[in-house]
């Protein structure tokens, strides 16, 4: 009898388990900024156009600058303009450094078009993923 | 032969049949667990509204912090959060977050489980509005995603703009 509870148990947890993962995403693009982007969808690099007065201006590495004053980060799936945008639930200064980046991010999704970090990786210059550190991380 | 097998090589056959009959009980009862979880999952909700980027729209709401409101979503729409141990229940938490840099959004409606709207704004701007009564002016970004223009808080029955 014993050994049917221990077994039912183990079933049991094993099922717990395996359905508190069903919630986990992975989303895997490159970072941008989603004020700038989401005026223009040409602005999913570092460099931005932006509206002066009537002209249109560059203003390099606008990415990174938005991203430190806190303009919430977000992940373009497959980094090609237009495919679905991911904002990421995390203090977007944390992200300044990466924008542009190849990104790659396991979390949930509480909100639709969000999702909520767990692990984030970035691709540095020789092709390799690196963890970042995120605050306040689940 | 190892004790495991010199064991099994003396057990009765009996008891192996019923070690068998056993496992074959907690996997049968495994699998019908898992089919009646499967199959109890509630109906198709009503199709959500369809938004189209660009769009422009407005709202009134609760303004929420992105990162504890799914935690505890009757408690964590207010100011003061619980948080997982060993945080605990963590006072001013909503302005802590906003500070912090979490994204901000708008709680349509102010009811727990209304849409949420994530704020494509600077959060500490809006810190200090936290769990308070909002409306936003803004142009969809994507469903669930909002571009503000405009934000007013409700304040002596007024809505004074903040942002």
């Amino acid at each position: 009898m014993k050994t049917i509870f221990s077994l039912m148990l183990a079933a049991f947890l094993f099922v717990g388990f395996t359905s508190e993962k069903t919630n986990q995403v992975t989303v895997k693009g490159k970072l941008i900024d989603t004020k700038c982007y989401g005026m223009m969808h040409d602005n999913h690099t570092n460099d931005h156009m932006v509206k002066k007065g009537d002209k249109m201006m560059k203003m390099p590495n606008c990415a990174t600058a938005c991203a430190g004053m806190g303009i919430p980060a977000g992940v373009l799936e497959g980094g090609k303009k237009g495919n679905d945008v991911h904002v990421v639930i995390a203090p977007a200064g944390t992200f300044a450094e990466h924008m542009d980046k190849e990104v790659r991010i396991t979390g949930e999704a509480p909100y639709a078009g969000s999702i909520m970090p767990g692990k984030v990786e970035v691709k540095n210059d020789k092709g390799k993923w690196i963890e970042v550190e995120v605050a306040g991380m689940m | 032969m190892s004790n495991a097998n010199a064991a099994l090589a003396q057990a009765q056959p009996g008891s192996v049949h019923r070690f068998g009959f056993i496992l074959g009980c907690a996997l049968l009862g495994l699998f019908l667990f898992s089919g009646c979880q499967s199959g109890s999952q509630a109906p198709a909700e009503e199709a959500a509204p369809v938004y189209e980027e660009g769009q422009s729209i407005s709202m009134e709401g609760t303004l929420i912090d992105t990162r504890c409101y799914p935690l505890n979503k009757d408690v964590n729409r207010g100011m003061d959060h619980e948080r997982p141990e060993p945080e605990g229940f963590v006072k001013a938490c909503a302005t802590a977050c906003a500070m912090q840099g979490f994204p901000v959004a708008i709680l349509r409606g102010g009811e727990t489980d209304g849409e949420v709207w994530v704020l494509m704004t600077v959060p500490a701007v809006l810190a200090d509005y936290m769990a308070e009564q909002i409306r936003v002016k803004g142009t969809v970004r994507s469903t669930g995603v909002l571009i503000p223009e405009r934000v007013e808080t409700l304040s002596d029955g007024e809505w004074l703009t903040i942002l």
